[in-house]
C-alpha cells in the first residue's frame, strides 16, 4: 500500500493499515480462498453462471417465447401490450372436414390456451362446438409426430427435404406418371392454387380427396338437382317448420354451430304469445337433433327415403309443389313400406309445411334438412321440396361447393377430387392394386385406419414403391408409410379457409410448430421447389397476387385483425336462374331391405366428439360424454330395448358384430328411442397409438368399425348380425340414471319443468311453484308453491349492493351438445381422469349435462329427452358452506359461493350436503399422470388443484375478476356497464345457442336480470331456502296438435 | 339398596361375588392375571392382533401416499366406510362410560365387576374411532386446521360446522373417559405396586399409582374425584353421540335431515356398546377365570339393557318411516323406501334383522342367562349396528337429482382399514388385560359382604348368605 504521507489515510482494517502480507495476498489473489474447496462444493462461479445461462436459454426455449418469425399484428402494433399474465387474442380459423369456422384464440405468453368463436364471423358468430373447444389440446398431444421418420426410424429434416427434392426431380422427369396424392378436404384458395400448379408441373399425376365422414351423397344429390355441386346453408332463424330427415344438423353434421345458433332464435320465448318454430325429426339413431324435436318418428335410415318420397307425394297431391318428372314418377313406387304411424306423420308434416300464414310479419316458411348419411336421392328430393315450399332463398340458400375445387381454376385432368370421397379412394385403391402408383403422397388424414374395410387400402398402399405421409401422429397410416412427415397443427400454420358462405378467413398461427412441422401448402411448395416455402409467404403472396398490391399491406393487417374478409367473392349462392331442380337423373334410389333382429340394419355415425377418429387421442373429447348414451372412453353398438330383448342382450354384453362375413368384437348398449331392428355404431374408435394417453391400460379405446364399412355404402349396411359373446365389457357412463321419476311409484321430480306451448300460454307462471305433492303427477300445472323453509336467523348480508352475479339457462334452446363441458374443461384446467375413475363415479367436470328420458304412454318406445346443464347453483344460503369445518367454502359479497382451494382439507362434507351434487373431489392427484405437454395448455389464471381438495363451478371467477378490473378502469358509467356486460363465462361464450346467460342481477337492465324476471324462470329446490343464483327457463315444446290428437 | 341383615332365600338378590371369595382371594385372582408370565395363548393372540394392526398401518400409509381415491368413494357418496367405522367405534365407546358413570350415579353396584373392562373398551374404541376422521380427509397434513389455532390471518375454523362440533365432542369425551378410567385405576395400581416383585414393575406401577397409600384422606379425595368425574361424564355419554348424529341431522340430505337422530343415535350407541362388552366379557371371564366376579347376573343385566335399547332402536326405525310418510315430503319418503327396497336394501334388512329381531330373543330368561347365546347374539348386534351406520351413510347415494345417483362399493383398502381397526382395538385390549387389572379390585371389594360394616361375618366367619343389592 502506497500513500502519500501528507494525506489522511483511509483504511479498512488493521491489516491493511499495517500492510501485512496476508492482506496483500488477499487483495491481489484473483481467486480468493482455496480453489479446491470451491471445486469440491460442487458449484463454482463459472459453473453457476453456466447453469444459469443454460437454464435461462432453456426457459425461453421451452417456456413460451415460440413466436413465429412473421408479423402477427397484435404484437407488431402494440408490443407494449404483451404483458405476462395478460392474455392476447388472435383471430384465426379452422375447419373439420371442410366445415369452416372463425376463431379467436387466447394466447398466454405465447401459448394458445383457449379457443373461442370469432363473433365477427358470419357463419359461427362467435360460437363453437366441442371439437373446436377440444382442438387446442391436439396441439399439445403427446402422441404427435415430432421428427420426420423414414420407415418409422427418426430422420433429420435435412434428410426429409433432400428426399423430397430427389423425389420431385424424378417425378418431373416422368411428368408425374405414377404419382398419386391423397388429400383431405381443405377449402383453401392457396392450397387449390398450389394443387393447380402441382398438377401442371406433374401433368400425369392423380389427385384424390378423401374424408371418412363423407358428404358424397349430398354433393351427388344436389349436383343431380342443380347441375353443379352446391352446399345448403340453412337459415333456421327464419324457418318455422324444420324437418330433419335423419340429419343431426344441430350437432354433429357440418355447419352444426350455425344451425344450432340460428335454430335457437325461433325457439326462445320472450313473451308468452311469441310463436315457436317446430322441429320434426325422422331418424333411426337418437341424435341430439332428435332429442330436441317436438315430434320424432323412429324409422330405420333406409326407410327415410320412402318417407321423403311420401312427403313429396303428399305435398304434390296438395298441389303445393311441382316436381321434375322423374321424381314424380318414382313416388308411387318409392314411397311404399311406411306404416300407418309414419303416414300420419307424413300428412301432419306436409300440412305444417303448407301452413303459410303470416307470422311475425313474414310468410311462415319451413325447410327440410336431409342428413349426410341419407342417399343422394333424398338430397335431390329434399331440394325439390324446399324449392316447392318456397324455402330456397328464404330458409335455405345453396352455395357453390368450395370443398373440392376452386371454380376459378380450370380443372386439370389429373384432379380426381370431384369423384367424391368413396369413389375417389376406391379408384386410388384400384390404381395401387393395378401397379399404376409408384409414389403415393398422403396429405394428412389416416386412410389406413378409416378407409372402408372392403377396399383393403392398407395392403394396396404397400404396393406403392414410395409412400409419404404428412401425419399428425405416428398413426396407422404413418406406420405403413415409407416416410412420415410431421404435419403442423392449425394453430401453428398460416393458411386461408373459405367458409360455406364464401367468407374468407386468414388462418394465422399462434405459435411456431412445437416440434417442427410442415403444413400441406408448405409441403406442396417444397415439392414444387418454390422459394420461399414458408406458409406466411405462400398465403400472403397468394392474396397479394389475387387482390393486387395496391393498399395490400393495410388490407392484410385488417384481415388478420378481423379474422375474415369479403374482399373478393370466392363463391356465392346458386344464381337465381339455376335455382330449379332438374331432376334426379343418374341417381339410383337405394334399397331398403326388410330388417329383423337377426338381420339388422347397421348405421355408421360420426362420433360427436371423436368425429372420424382424428380426435381419438384427445382426453378432453374422449371424456366428454356422448350426448345421448352418456358414455365416455368407448363406443358401443346401440340397439333399441325391443331389439335387444329379442336378441336377449343387455347393457355391456360383449357381442360380435358381423356384416357380410366380417366381424368385429363390440359391446351392446340399449338406447331408448332407437328404431327397432337397427344397430348403430360410431366411427373413430379402436385406434392404436404408441404414445397413448395414460388413462387407458389397453392402448386402445373402443372398437374400430371401419372394417365393416364398404366404399359403396359407407354409412349403412344390411344383414348385420349381433351375436352375444361370453361376458361383460365394463363401460363408463357419467349418468347411470336416465329418468326423473325416481322409482317406487314416486312422481317425476320437478328439476326439468316443461309444458306444451298452448298450455304454457294458459298458465305462463306454471314453472314458478316448486314442489310436488305425493300422489299428484307432475307436470300439467300440478306443482305446488311452497314457501322456503325459514332460516334460524336472517342472513346479515342482503346481497343487494354492488355486483351480484347470476346465471340463467334456457332449457328451451339448450340442445345438450356438450360444448359447454369442453369449454369449461379448457378454461378451468379441469383434469381428465380416465375411464377407470369415471366408472368409479369420479368425473371432474364442473358441468354435468343431465339427460333424462321421458316416456309418453301412447308411444312408450319413443321417449322424449330433456337436457339440463347442471352447474354449481351458487346458492345464497349454500348448504355446503355451513358444514365445512375449516371455512374453505365461503360466500363472497357478490353472491358467489367461493371455493378456497388452499384452505380445503378435503372432508367432502360440502359435497355430501350439496343437493345438486355438483362439487367434484380430487380423489387422486390427477394432474400427476398427465402428459407434460398438457401443462402448456393450462389457463394461468386458474389454479391446478391438488389431490384432496374439492372443486366446482366458479362462474369463471377469473373472468369476472378481469371484467371487474376493466370496469374499475372504465372512465364513464356507460363504459363500466359495458365492461360488466361483457363478462362471459366459458360455457356461455361457447354455447352454440346462447342458452347460458350470465351477468349482474343487481342491474335490472342487464339481460340476466330481465330473464330472471321472466315467466318461465324457476330455481331448483327453492323450498330448501338455498336461494340458488342459477335459474332455469322452463322448457316449452311446440307439438303439432294434429299429431298429439 | 343393601341389606344389613340375614334374609330368607330369594328376597334379596344373590351376592355380586360368588365362589366364596374373601378380600385376599379377590386380589389374588385378579392380580394373578397381570403377575403371572404371559401364556402362549396370549402371545398368539397378540401376534395376530398386532399383525392386523400392522396391516392398518400399511393401509393408512398407502392412503396418505396415494390419496382417498384408494377407497370406494365417489361423487354422490363422499363418505364411505371410514365414516361408518368412525360412528361404529364411537358407538361402542358408549357402554364404558355409561356403565362407569351413569350406573355409578344410580348406585347400580353390579357394575363394579365390568366397569374397568368396559371403560378400557371405551377408551380403545374411541381411539379406533378417532383414527378415521383423521385419515379420511383429503389432505391429512392439514387436518389440524380443524383446531382453533390462533394465527396471523385471524382464520378460525367454522364453528357452524357439525364436523367441528364433532371434533370437540369426541375429544372431550375421550379426555374425560381416560381420566375417569385412570382415576379408578389408581388404587389398583397401588395394589399391583405393593405386590410387585421386580424393580421395573415396582417403579412402573409406582409412578402411575401416584403415591397411593390407601390413607383415609386418599380415599376421601378419590371418592370425591370419582363422583365429580362421573357427574361430568354422564352428560357426555348423551352428548357425544348426539353430536355425532348432528353430522347427519344438520345436513339437508333426505335420510339424514331428521330430528329423531340424537336420541336414536344415543340408544343405538348404548346398544352396540353393551353388545361389545358382552362380546369381550363372555370369553374373557372364561379364559381368565373371572366367572366369580362377572357372573351370570351381570351378563343377564347387560342383556336386559341390550333388550331395552334394541327395542328403542327398533322404535326409531319405525318412527323414521312413519315420519317420512307423515311429512308428505316426497324426497324424504322416497329416501326411506329406497333405503328398504333400493340398491342397498340388503344392508337395510341385515340391519333390521340384527338390531330389532335379535335382541327380542332376550325376552327369554333361558337365552339371556346363557353365555353361548349371549355371545352369538352380541356378535349379531355388532354386525347390525355397523350396518345401521352404513345404511344411514348410504343415504347419499340417491338424494335429490336423479342424474347424480350412483352406487357405492368398497375397495380392498376400505376392508383392510376396517379389519385393521380391530387389530388396533385388540392389541390395546390384550395389552390392557396383561398389564392392568381387568376388574376393579378395590371397587369389587366394596360390594362384597365383608365391606359391610354390619356384616355378620365379623361375628360369624361361616355366614352362609349376606344379601346385597
Amino acid at each position: 500500500m502506497k500513500t502519500r504521507d501528507n494525506e489522511p489515510k483511509y483504511w479498512r482494517s488493521l491489516d491493511e493499515l499495517q500492510g501485512s502480507a496476508a492482506w496483500e495476498q488477499a487483495v491481489t489473489d484473483e481467486f480468493a480462498g482455496d480453489l479446491e474447496t470451491e471445486e469440491m462444493d460442487g458449484t463454482t462461479r463459472r459453473h453457476f453462471l453456466g447453469i444459469m445461462g443454460a437454464s435461462m436459454a432453456m426457459t425461453s426455449l421451452a417456456g413460451c417465447i415460440r413466436r413465429p418469425e412473421q408479423h402477427i399484428m397484435a404484437y407488431g402494433e402494440m408490443p407494449e401490450n404483451v404483458l405476462p399474465g395478460v392474455p392476447n387474442w388472435y383471430a384465426t380459423a379452422t375447419h373439420v372436414g371442410g366445415d369452416v369456422v372463425g376463431l379467436l384464440v387466447e394466447s398466454n405468453e405465447g401459448r394458445p390456451t383457449k379457443i373461442e368463436g370469432n363473433p365477427a364471423h358470419p357463419i359461427n358468430m362467435g360460437r363453437t362446438n366441442s371439437l373446436h373447444q377440444g382442438s387446442v389440446l391436439e396441439l399439445y398431444d403427446p402422441a404427435r409426430l415430432k421428427t420426420p421418420r423414414k420407415g418409422m426410424a427418426p430422420a433429420t429434416w435435412d434428410a426429409a427435404a433432400k428426399f423430397l427434392e430427389t423425389m420431385s426431380g424424378e417425378m418431373r422427369g416422368k411428368s408425374g406418371r405414377g404419382l398419386a396424392v391423397l388429400s383431405q378436404v381443405n377449402p383453401s384458395p392457396t392450397y387449390y392454387h398450389l394443387r393447380d400448379r402441382f398438377l401442371t408441373r406433374f401433368p400425369q399425376a392423380k389427385w384424390y380427396t378423401y374424408e371418412s365422414v363423407s358428404y358424397d351423397t349430398q354433393r351427388a344429390g344436389l349436383t343431380a338437382a342443380y347441375g353443379r355441386a352446391v352446399r345448403p346453408l340453412y337459415r333456421l332463424n327464419k324457418a318455422w317448420v324444420v324437418v330433419s330427415l335423419d340429419a343431426d344438423f344441430l350437432c354433429t353434421e357440418h355447419n352444426g354451430v350455425s344451425n344450432a345458433n340460428l335454430w335457437s332464435v325461433l325457439r326462445s320465448i320472450d313473451k308468452k304469445d311469441d310463436e315457436l318454430s317446430r322441429l320434426y325429426a325422422v331418424e333411426g339413431f337418437y341424435s341430439v337433433t332428435g332429442s330436441n324435436a317436438d315430434h320424432r318418428l323412429r324409422l330405420r335410415p333406409s326407410q327415410v327415403e320412402a318417407f321423403t318420397f311420401a312427403l313429396a307425394g303428399e305435398l304434390l297431391a296438395q298441389k303445393r309443389i311441382a316436381l321434375p318428372a322423374d321424381m314424380r314418377a318414382a313416388i308411387p313406387e318409392r314411397s311404399k313400406g311406411l306404416d300407418e304411424k309414419a303416414m300420419a306423420f307424413v300428412k301432419a308434416v306436409a300440412a305444417d309445411l303448407m301452413d303459410s300464414r303470416t307470422v311475425r310479419g313474414g310468410v311462415r316458411t319451413g325447410v327440410v334438412v336431409p342428413g349426410r348419411r341419407q342417399s343422394a336421392v333424398v338430397h335431390a328430393l329434399a331440394a325439390a321440396i324446399n324449392e316447392g315450399i318456397g324455402a330456397v332463398g328464404s330458409t335455405v340458400d345453396y352455395y357453390i361447393d368450395y370443398t373440392r375445387t376452386d371454380a376459378r381454376l380450370p380443372p386439370k385432368s389429373g384432379d380426381l377430387s370431384g369423384l367424391g370421397d368413396m369413389a375417389g379412394i376406391k379408384a386410388l385403391t384400384a390404381a395401387l392394386n393395378g401397379g399404376e402408383v409408384e409414389t403415393l403422397l398422403v396429405l394428412g388424414g389416416n386412410p389406413v385406419y378409416d378407409a372402408p374395410g372392403d377396399l383393403g387400402f392398407a395392403e394396396a398402399m404397400a404396393k406403392a414403391k414410395t409412400t409419404v405421409h404428412l401425419a399428425d401422429q405416428p398413426n396407422e397410416t404413418a406406420k405403413k408409410a415409407g416416410w412420415a412427415l410431421p404435419r403442423a397443427h392449425y394453430l401453428e400454420t398460416w393458411g386461408d379457409l373459405v367458409a360455406l358462405d364464401g367468407t374468407v378467413s386468414i388462418q394465422q398461427p399462434l405459435i411456431d410448430p412445437l416440434y417442427g412441422a410442415w403444413s400441406e401448402i408448405e409441403l406442396l411448395a417444397r415439392i414444387l421447389g418454390d422459394e420461399p416455402t414458408d406458409g406466411y409467404s405462400l398465403v400472403r403472396g397468394y392474396w397479394k397476387r389475387r387482390v393486387g398490391p395496391l393498399g395490400f399491406f393495410k388490407k392484410w393487417r385488417k384481415w388478420l385483425h378481423d379474422g375474415m374478409h369479403r374482399e373478393v367473392q370466392v363463391i356465392g349462392t346458386l344464381p337465381p336462374t339455376q335455382r330449379r331442380v332438374q331432376g334426379m337423373a343418374g341417381l339410383t334410389a337405394a334399397d331398403a331391405p326388410a330388417a329383423g333382429p337377426r338381420s339388422l340394419e347397421l348405421a355408421f355415425i360420426e362420433d360427436t366428439h371423436l368425429y372420424d377418429g382424428r380426435y381419438a387421442n384427445n382426453a378432453w373429447l374422449q371424456e366428454a360424454p356422448d350426448p345421448m348414451t352418456k358414455l365416455v372412453w368407448d363406443n358401443v353398438v346401440c340397439l333399441s330395448p325391443a331389439t335387444a330383448a329379442a336378441l336377449s342382450l343387455s347393457n355391456e354384453d360383449r357381442v360380435s358384430l358381423e356384416v357380410a362375413g366380417k366381424a368385429v368384437d363390440a359391446v351392446a348398449w340399449l338406447q331408448p328411442g332407437l328404431a327397432d331392428n337397427l344397430a348403430t355404431v360410431t366411427l373413430g374408435y379402436g385406434r392404436r397409438f404408441d404414445n397413448y394417453l395414460p388413462y387407458h391400460d389397453e392402448g386402445t379405446v373402443g372398437f374400430d368399425v371401419n372394417p365393416l364399412r364398404t366404399a359403396d355404402a359407407p354409412n349403412l349396411a344390411f344383414g348385420a348380425v349381433v351375436a352375444k359373446r361370453n361376458g361383460k365389457y365394463p363401460l363408463a357412463t357419467v349418468q347411470p340414471y336416465d329418468r326423473l321419476e325416481p322409482g317406487f311409484g314416486y312422481e317425476r321430480r320437478p328439476f326439468v319443468r316443461e309444458l306444451p306451448v298452448e298450455e304454457y300460454r294458459k298458465n305462463p307462471q306454471f314453472a314458478k311453484p316448486g314442489i310436488i305433492e305425493h300422489g299428484k303427477p307432475f307436470p300439467q300445472g300440478k306443482l305446488v308453491a311452497h314457501p322456503p323453509a325459514r332460516a334460524l336467523h336472517d342472513d346479515p348480508i342482503k346481497y343487494d349492493t354492488g355486483y351480484q352475479w347470476g346465471m340463467v339457462i334456457d332449457l328451451n334452446t339448450c340442445t345438450g351438445c356438450n360444448t359447454c363441458i369442453v369449454a369449461c374443461v379448457s378454461e378451468n384446467n379441469i383434469m381428465s381422469v380416465g375411464k377407470d375413475q369415471i366408472r368409479r363415479g369420479r368425473d371432474m367436470h364442473w358441468i354435468r349435462m343431465d339427460r333424462y328420458f321421458t316416456t309418453n304412454e301412447k308411444d312408450p318406445d319413443n321417449p322424449h329427452v330433456v337436457h339440463q346443464p347442471m352447474v354449481c347453483q351458487q346458492c345464497e344460503m349454500a348448504p355446503c358452506e355451513n358444514v365445512c369445518p375449516v371455512a374453505a367454502t365461503v360466500h363472497s359479497p357478490e353472491g358467489l359461493n367461493d371455493m378456497v382451494y388452499n384452505r380445503c382439507i378435503g372432508t367432502r362434507y360440502c359435497a355430501n350436503n350439496c343437493p345438486f351434487k355438483v362439487r367434484k373431489f380430487n380423489f387422486y392427484n390427477y394432474a400427476k399422470g398427465q402428459p407434460e405437454t398438457y401443462h402448456m395448455v393450462r389457463n394461468p389464471d386458474v389454479t391446478v388443484r391438488f389431490r384432496g381438495v374439492m372443486e366446482k363451478c366458479t362462474y369463471c371467477t377469473q373472468r369476472i375478476s378481469r371484467g371487474r378490473r376493466r370496469a374499475n378502469e372504465a372512465e364513464t358509467p356507460e363504459l363500466k356497464k359495458k365492461e360488466i356486460a361483457a363478462i362471459t363465462p366459458a360455457c356461455a361464450q361457447a354455447c352454440p345457442t346462447g342458452s347460458i346467460v350470465f351477468g349482474d342481477i343487481n342491474d335490472k337492465e342487464s339481460r340476466v336480470a330481465k330473464l330472471k324476471a321472466h315467466d318461465r324462470d324457476y330455481g331448483l329446490l327453492t323450498e330448501l331456502n338455498i336461494r340458488p343464483r342459477t335459474s332455469y327457463l322452463a322448457k316449452v315444446r311446440n307439438p303439432n296438435p294434429k299429431l298429439v290428437g | 339398596m343393601s341389606a344389613h341383615t340375614k334374609s330368607p332365600d330369594g328376597v334379596f338378590p344373590p351376592p355380586l361375588v360368588q365362589g366364596g371369595h374373601d378380600f385376599h382371594s379377590v386380589t389374588d385372582t385378579i392380580c394373578k392375571i397381570v403377575e403371572e408370565p404371559p401364556t402362549a395363548g396370549w402371545f398368539a393372540a397378540l401376534a395376530v392382533a398386532s399383525s392386523v394392526l400392522a396391516m392398518l398401518g400399511g393401509a393408512i400409509a398407502w392412503l396418505i401416499w396415494e390419496g382417498t381415491g384408494i377407497w370406494g368413494l365417489n361423487n354422490p357418496v363422499g363418505w364411505g366406510w371410514a365414516i361408518v367405522n368412525f360412528v361404529f367405534w364411537v358407538g361402542i365407546g358408549h357402554a364404558g362410560t355409561l356403565i362407569s358413570a351413569i350406573l355409578f350415579l344410580f348406585r347400580q353396584r353390579w357394575r363394579t365387576a365390568i366397569n374397568r373392562f368396559a371403560e378400557a373398551m371405551t377408551i380403545f374404541a374411541v381411539i379406533c374411532a378417532l383414527v378415521f376422521p383423521g385419515i379420511h380427509v383429503g389432505r391429512i397434513w392439514a387436518a389440524y386446521w380443524m383446531g382453533p389455532l390462533p394465527n396471523q390471518m385471524a382464520m378460525w375454523p367454522n364453528f357452524r360446522s357439525p364436523l367441528l362440533w364433532d371434533v370437540f365432542a369426541v375429544s372431550t369425551y375421550f379426555t374425560v373417559s381416560l381420566l375417569f378410567w385412570y382415576v379408578g385405576l389408581v388404587p389398583d395400581l397401588a395394589t399391583l405396586r405393593d405386590r410387585a416383585k421386580g424393580k421395573i414393575r415396582y417403579y412402573a406401577y409406582g409412578v402411575f399409582a401416584l403415591g397411593w397409600r390407601g390413607a383415609n384422606r386418599h380415599w376421601q379425595n378419590y371418592e370425591r374425584a370419582y363422583m365429580l368425574l362421573a357427574g361430568l361424564a354422564t352428560p357426555l355419554v348423551l352428548s357425544v353421540h348426539t353430536i355425532v348424529s348432528f353430522d347427519f341431522a344438520v345436513s339437508v340430505i333426505p335420510g339424514w335431515h331428521t330430528t329423531i337422530f340424537p336420541p336414536y343415535f344415543v340408544a343405538g350407541a348404548i346398544f352396540s356398546g353393551f353388545a361389545m362388552v358382552q362380546t369381550l366379557a363372555v370369553p374373557s371371564r372364561k379364559i381368565f377365570g373371572l366367572e366369580d366376579f362377572i357372573t351370570i347376573r351381570h351378563i343377564e343385566n347387560m342383556n336386559k339393557v341390550i333388550l331395552v335399547t334394541g327395542t328403542m332402536v327398533g322404535y326409531a326405525y319405525a318412527m323414521e318411516f312413519f315420519i317420512a310418510w307423515y311429512s308428505a315430503a316426497p324426497y324424504e319418503s322416497f329416501a326411506f323406501i329406497n333405503r328398504m327396497f333400493g340398491p342397498f336394501g340388503w344392508a337395510y334388512f341385515i340391519m333390521v334383522s340384527c338390531n330389532v329381531i335379535t335382541p327380542q330373543l332376550f325376552w327369554s330368561k333361558k337365552i339371556r342367562t346363557s353365555t353361548t347365546w349371549t355371545f352369538i347374539l352380541s356378535i349379531f348386534v355388532n354386525i347390525g349396528m355397523w350396518f345401521e351406520r352404513f345404511v344411514i351413510t348410504m343415504s347419499l347415494h340417491r338424494d335429490f337429482v336423479p342424474s347424480s345417483w350412483d352406487y357405492y362399493s368398497p375397495t380392498v383398502f376400505d376392508i383392510l382399514t376396517f379389519i385393521g381397526s380391530f387389530g388396533l382395538f385388540f392389541t390395546l385390549f390384550l395389552l390392557f388385560l396383561k398389564f392392568l387389572p381387568a376388574v376393579a379390585i378395590s371397587e369389587i371389594k366394596g360390594v362384597m359382604p365383608e365391606a359391610d360394616p354390619h356384616w355378620d361375618g365379623y361375628h360369624d366367619a361361616h355366614a352362609e348368605e349376606a344379601g346385597h343389592g
